[in-house]
Order: C-alpha cells, then sequence, then structure tokens
C-alpha cells in the first residue's frame, strides 16, 4: 500500500466533497438539528396533561381530592365530565389524556375506609398512560399520608447523572451516534457505489491503485468529516443545551474514531456487495441507520426486548457506543470500565475489514 | 388521427413500463419491496417498547429491620423488579455506572425511626428512570399500605382504555407502518428521478414529446404501487404476527393511504429536484426524515411538545396519517371524524406534487 496512492484517492473525493457546499453545510447541520429535535421538541415527562373529572359527590374529600389533581405539576382539569359517556368521546376525540371518576358518597366511604376512586387513562400511548396512572397514584398517596391516613414513609427519590430531569441530557449520545452511522454508512457506501455505476472502478482498473488504497482513500474525508461532526454535537450540546462534558475529550474521540471506522467498513462492505446506489442506499437505511436509532439502546431499552433481539443488538455496533458515549459524556468515567464494550466493537471491526476485503478480492475489484 | 388524450395515454402507458421495468428489473429490488418492510416491522415491532419490565434493581439494607425486608419481599413478589442485594453504596455505586441496574434503593440505618428511604434511578436513560422511580415509589407506598391493620381508606381501580394491557406494540406498529412506507417510498422516488439525472438519461427524456406531467406521474405511479403493496403487505403481518386488532374501516385506511403516499412521493420529487447527486438526494432525504419522524407523535406524544414546536407539526403528513391509520387499527372511529385529517393530508400532497412539477425541469 503507498501513501501517496491513499493521498491522491482521498484529494480527489475531498474535491468530490467540497463542490457541493450546500450538502456539506447540511452534514455540518445535522447533530444540531437532531439535538434540537431531540432535546427541545420532545418531552418524556408529563407536565399539566388535561384530564377530566366525573365527580359524582360534591363532598370536602372529593373536592379536596379533585383540587389536588388540578393543583399539581403533572395534570390540569379542563373538563367536568357529566355521564359516562362523555368521558368515552373526550377520550376517543383525544380532548383529555384520563379521567377521575369520583362516585357518589366519597366522604361517608372514605370514613369507613372504603372508598373507591376510579382512574381511566387512554390507553392508546400506553408510555403517557403509565405516566399518567403514576403521578395519580402518588396524587392520592399524598393525600393520604397528609391526612394521617398512613403510615408515613417518606421517599427521596433522585435521578443520577441527570438530576434536573431533562431529556436531552441523555439524548446527546444517541444524536452523535445517528449522526455518525449516517455519515459512516450511507455517505460511504453511497460513493464507492457511484463510481461502480458508473464503470469508473474499470479504468481505475489500469491506474496501479490497489482495492487497499482505493478504499482507505475513500474512507479517509469521511472519516475527517465524522469527526468534525462530533465535535459540532458536543459543543452543541454543551454550549447550548447544557448538556455536562464529564469525562475526557481524548478518550470520547478515541472512542467515536473505532466507531467511525466500524461503521465506514459496514458501508464499503454494503456498497461493494450491491454495486449500485438505490440498492446500497435501501441497505444501509435498513442495516445501518435503524438499527441505530431502534436498537442501540438510545431510545428504546435494550433489556426490554424479547430475548432473541437481544442477542442480535449484540452484533449493532451502534449499541456499544451508546453505551460508552454515556459513560464518557454522562457519568464521568473511563470508557475502558466497560472493557468489554471497547472489545466488542473492535472485534467487530477486524471481522468487518476481514469480510470487506474477501467481498472485494471475489468480486475483482480492482487489484 | 388519435385524440392528443389517446397520445398521451400512449406515451405514459411507455413511460410506465419503462419505469416498473427499471423498478423491479433487479432480482434483489424486487426482494427489496417485500422482505424488509416486513423485517422491519417485525424487529421494530418488538424493540419500540418503552414499558420496564423486570427492572434490575440494587438494594443497600442496612437497616435490617423487619419492616425494610416485608417491603422488599412485597416488592420482590410484584415481579415487576429484580432485586439485588448489595453491601454497601459503593458497591451499589459501581454497578449503577456500569448499568448493570437502573435504580438503587438505599434503607439506611435509622430507617425505623426516620421512616425515610433514598431512591436514586440511572437518568442517563431518562424515559426508563422516570417509569422506573414511578412504578417503585408506586409499589413501595402499596406494600406500606399492605401493612396496615385497618384496611385501606380509597381504593384505586385503573381503566385503560382501547388497550387494556397498555401494550406498547398496540400503540407502535401502526406507526411503524407509516415510517416504514414513507422511509421506502420517499428515497426510492428521490433517488429514481436523480438517477435519470446523474446519468444523463433525464435530458433524453425530456427532449421527447413527454410532458413534465406525464413524467413525472410515471415516475410516481410505480413508486405508489410499491407503497400501496407494502402497505398491505404490513398491515396483513401485524394483524397475523403482532395480533394487532384492526377495528376500523378498511376503506378509511387504503383512502388515508393513497393521500399519505401523495405527500411522500411529492417530497421524494421536490429532493430530487434539488439535488444533481444520488448522494445528495439520500442526505437531503435523510435531513427531512428525521423531523419528519420525531414530531410526527410516532414515539413521542405531540401534546407533550412546546407550543411552537407544535404549530410546526401541522406540516407533518406522518402526523395525519398515524392518526388515521391508529384509528384503523386501534379506535375503529368513523371515517367522517378524520375529515380533518384526510383534508390536511390532501393539501400537503397536492402541494408538494405541485410545487415538483414547477420545479423538475
Amino acid at each position: 500500500m503507498k501513501f501517496q496512492h491513499v493521498r491522491a484517492m482521498a484529494r480527489k473525493e475531498w474535491w468530490h466533497l467540497l463542490r457541493d457546499p450546500r450538502g456539506l453545510a447540511m452534514i455540518l447541520l445535522m447533530p444540531t438539528m437532531l439535538l434540537f429535535l431531540f432535546g427541545y421538541a420532545i418531552r418524556l415527562d408529563i407536565v399539566e396533561a388535561p384530564i377530566g373529572v366525573l365527580q359524582q359527590s360534591h363532598d370536602t374529600v372529593a373536592d379536596e381530592l379533585v383540587a389536588r389533581f388540578d393543583n399539581s405539576r403533572a395534570f390540569h382539569v379542563v373538563r367536568y365530565f357529566k355521564s359516562r359517556r362523555e368521558i368515552r368521546q373526550a377520550i376517543q376525540r383525544g380532548d383529555v389524556w384520563g379521567a377521575l371518576v369520583v362516585p357518589p358518597n366519597f366522604t361517608r366511604d372514605f370514613q369507613r375506609k372504603a372508598a373507591s376512586l376510579q382512574i381511566i387513562v387512554d390507553g392508546v400511548d400506553a408510555n403517557t398512560a403509565r405516566l399518567v396512572r403514576n403521578y395519580a397514584h402518588a396524587l392520592v398517596n399524598d393525600y393520604l399520608q397528609q391526612q394521617g391516613m398512613q403510615p408515613a414513609l417518606k421517599i427521596d427519590d433522585r435521578l443520577w447523572f441527570n438530576e434536573a430531569r431533562e431529556s436531552q441530557v441523555a439524548i446527546v449520545p444517541g444524536v452523535i451516534v445517528i449522526v455518525m452511522a449516517v455519515i459512516g454508512a450511507l455517505m460511504t457506501s453511497l460513493t464507492i457505489a457511484r463510481e461502480m455505476e458508473q464503470g469508473n472502478l474499470v479504468m481505475l482498473r489500469t491506474t496501479p491503485l490497489t482495492r487497499g488504497e482505493f478504499l482507505l482513500g475513500k474512507m479517509i474525508p469521511y472519516y475527517f468529516i465524522g469527526l468534525a461532526d462530533l465535535v459540532v454535537a458536543t459543543a452543541t450540546a454543551v454550549y447550548i443545551f447544557d448538556v455536562p462534558l464529564r469525562g475526557s475529550i481524548p478518550e470520547l474521540v478515541l472512542v467515536s474514531s473505532l466507531f467511525l471506522l466500524v461503521v465506514m467498513l459496514q458501508g464499503s462492505l454494503i456498497s461493494i456487495s450491491a454495486g449500485n446506489q438505490m440498492l446500497a442506499a435501501q441497505i444501509s437505511m435498513l442495516s445501518t441507520f435503524l438499527p441505530a436509532f431502534l436498537l442501540s439502546g438510545f431510545i428504546f431499552a435494550i433489556e426490554n426486548m424479547p430475548v432473541a433481539l437481544q442477542y442480535i443488538t449484540l452484533i449493532v455496533p451502534a449499541r456499544y457506543y451508546v453505551s460508552l458515549a454515556k459513560l464518557i459524556f454522562l457519568k464521568g468515567v473511563s470508557p475502558f470500565v466497560l472493557w468489554g464494550e471497547v472489545l466488542a466493537l473492535f472485534i467487530i471491526l477486524v471481522l468487518l475489514s476481514g469480510i470487506t476485503f474477501m467481498r472485494a478480492k471475489k468480486l475483482g475489484l480492482l487489484s | 388521427m388519435k385524440s392528443a388524450l389517446m397520445q398521451s395515454f400512449i406515451r405514459m402507458r411507455a413511460m410506465l413500463f419503462k419505469e416498473f421495468l427499471q423498478l423491479l428489473r433487479d432480482p434483489r429490488m424486487r426482494f427489496f419491496v417485500v422482505v424488509p418492510p416486513i423485517i422491519q416491522l417485525v424487529i421494530f415491532g418488538y424493540a419500540a417498547n418503552f414499558d420496564v419490565k423486570n427492572a434490575s434493581v440494587a438494594v443497600v439494607d442496612q437497616a435490617h429491620s423487619s419492616l425494610s425486608r416485608r417491603l422488599l419481599s412485597e416488592i420482590n413478589s410484584t415481579g415487576h423488579f429484580t432485586l439485588h442485594y448489595l453491601d454497601n453504596m459503593q458497591q451499589a455505586d459501581e454497578a449503577i455506572t456500569k448499568s448493570t441496574v437502573r435504580a438503587i434503593l438505599h434503607f439506611p440505618v435509622d430507617f425505623e425511626k426516620t421512616r425515610a428511604i433514598a431512591m436514586i434511578a440511572d437518568g442517563s436513560d431518562s424515559n426508563s428512570a422516570l417509569l422506573v422511580v414511578g412504578q417503585l415509589s408506586q409499589s413501595i407506598q402499596s406494600s406500606m399500605l399492605m401493612q396496615m391493620e385497618h384496611g385501606l381508606p380509597i381504593t384505586i381501580q385503573e381503566r385503560a382504555w382501547f388497550n387494556p394491557n397498555l401494550d406498547d406494540r398496540e400503540y407502535f406498529v401502526p406507526g411503524i407502518i407509516a415510517n416504514v412506507v414513507l422511509l421506502a417510498t420517499m428515497i426510492l422516488t428521490a433517488m429514481a428521478v436523480v438517477r435519470e439525472r446523474e446519468m444523463g438519461t433525464l435530458e433524453r427524456l425530456l427532449v421527447t414529446p413527454l410532458a413534465r406531467l406525464e413524467f413525472v406521474l410515471g415516475k410516481v405511479v410505480p413508486v405508489a404501487c410499491v407503497g400501496l403493496f407494502d402497505v398491505a403487505l404490513v398491515t396483513i403481518v401485524a394483524i397475523l404476527w403482532f395480533k394487532v386488532p384492526f377495528r376500523g374501516d378498511v376503506i378509511a385506511l387504503f383512502l388515508g393511504t393513497i393521500l399519505y403516499l401523495m405527500s411522500s412521493l411529492g417530497l421524494g420529487l421536490l429532493i430530487s429536484s434539488f439535488s444533481s447527486t444520488q448522494q445528495q438526494a439520500l442526505m437531503l432525504a435523510f435531513f427531512l426524515l428525521m423531523p419528519l419522524i420525531i414530531l410526527s407523535g410516532f414515539a413521542f406524544p405531540i401534546r407533550n411538545m412546546p407550543e411552537s414546536v407544535q404549530l410546526l407539526t401541522y406540516l407533518d403528513p406522518i402526523r395525519y396519517y398515524l392518526v388515521i391509520i391508529r384509528d384503523a387499527f386501534l379506535k375503529g372511529g368513523n371515517i367522517m371524524s378524520h375529515s380533518f385529517e384526510f383534508g390536511m393530508m390532501g393539501l400537503l400532497g397536492l402541494g408538494a406534487l405541485s410545487l415538483s412539477v414547477w420545479r423538475i425541469r
């Protein structure tokens, strides 16, 4: 492998990228856009959720409980129903997320310790429904404690690594993973497939360029773009969204480089096997972006998946990167605490490069 | 002399023939129309799950009192948590750092006297943390109530309508269908047009008598057929495999899908009109897809977003399609009650399509 050849290839690819400044700007803006979307647009907790009340008794305890729901941070009473029929309609239309039914003679039953309260939630969105239910239970428990109706038990709950309970803090590693998967796999796979589609590879055969030099030269510019995106993402996260970076920067760069190399090799393998851009794009979307989004543990916890799927996640490199990046960003410890994850990324890297070169050889890609 | 309409029909037929051939000629491409949507649905149908089941919780019980033990055995018997008993907080700290546990429950030495428990959750995963905190506190409080001699003053009855078991899958599967179809059709359209441009065949096509509208229709119709086919396929898999109920109207879903595909194909064409290489087109598609998916309410409810962002979601076609497809599966409401959604999808679709016809030259 000659350094000169690799440099020539990398330079050519670099020019190809620079010729399209709009595309380049888009790539560099992507982490900021994703951080904005995940950090600002979505909220996982519920705040002032609209609920309705069907109050069939207007005595002290009933009134106090309803007022407690209305004054809480989690709920806001927007409707007072007259019948159960109205509840169904309101939930079906999405006017309220849930309803509280206070049956007749509530205070009397309460004093006899036989009162019952009904909480109806819109189960369609199960996650929100669970949060509504949990907050409703907590409110009733609070009320009981204040009335001295329950043995006092104080639970002091804290969220470590994210004390302010803000979702953007937990989302940064995931955003970086998505951006890198897109740049690494999608861009690399398309640029190589393009050369194959347009028959440039046949032309390159007449040059002394070898397949190793070709692939390396193709990957180098995208590697640097990936690192630039890491810088943009980290800077936006730290300076705009006040996300802490508690670990060390060299370790972040090291782990990110490892992950970038893995996804770029994945992209190369896809493009060599696909041979045209349309197919390469579909395969990379399916095998890199979607797993990075859904199987990496970034949004949906891996432990909750069925066991068979948990085994599949073992070959998703994004999974390892998300846990490592979380360690560095939020927990502030060295990524080598989870040496198993680092090793796994490394093994995937070695295997992938072996497979890629074998495929390239078999398909007769250059010499 | 044939009428102008007839001639247009003949030209369109030729264009459509060429497009169908080009799209489905490659056996791998045929494979890609059928298999990945099913794989996506099955894998992501299992993966998309916010509920926390069997969450690992570290327990540091320094009180060793009968109450703390009774509470812990109650919590254990709920089956929602896997308890790991550790000797001190240092071990617990290490466990939460390595993510082997999601939360720590700490009963201090003076627990009997103060009746105070510390609960610490791993905030680096905020949704699970919120749920774990909520469910753990609820379990502890109700276990505490069990210890009381004279019954509970208030029993809470819970009812989850439309989805009594609070199963995430029923909510996510229709959403996954919407995303899978958008992903496939938008990228396919965008790249199909840009490929012609990249290879220089677009210019050649535009000098033929083929009108611009005919060209666009020729590009769009095959992909629309693929999209409709995929929706039908994935819907059947969802019903047979995931046993998601289908309570609504097939016609409403069909109508909604056609309107939805108009937006998706229109956006694909618009992307193609802004790009000269397929790589650009894919980046642009991706740049559009992320906000479209996240703002659609697919995984994160719209009503929980800041108001300015909520306004933005009105421009998102997935938002409307989700209402229709979720209704078709879960709620079984009336078609007419969603005329707003149908109207908005039609409007967005027509807007995107006409803009792209005007831009492609």
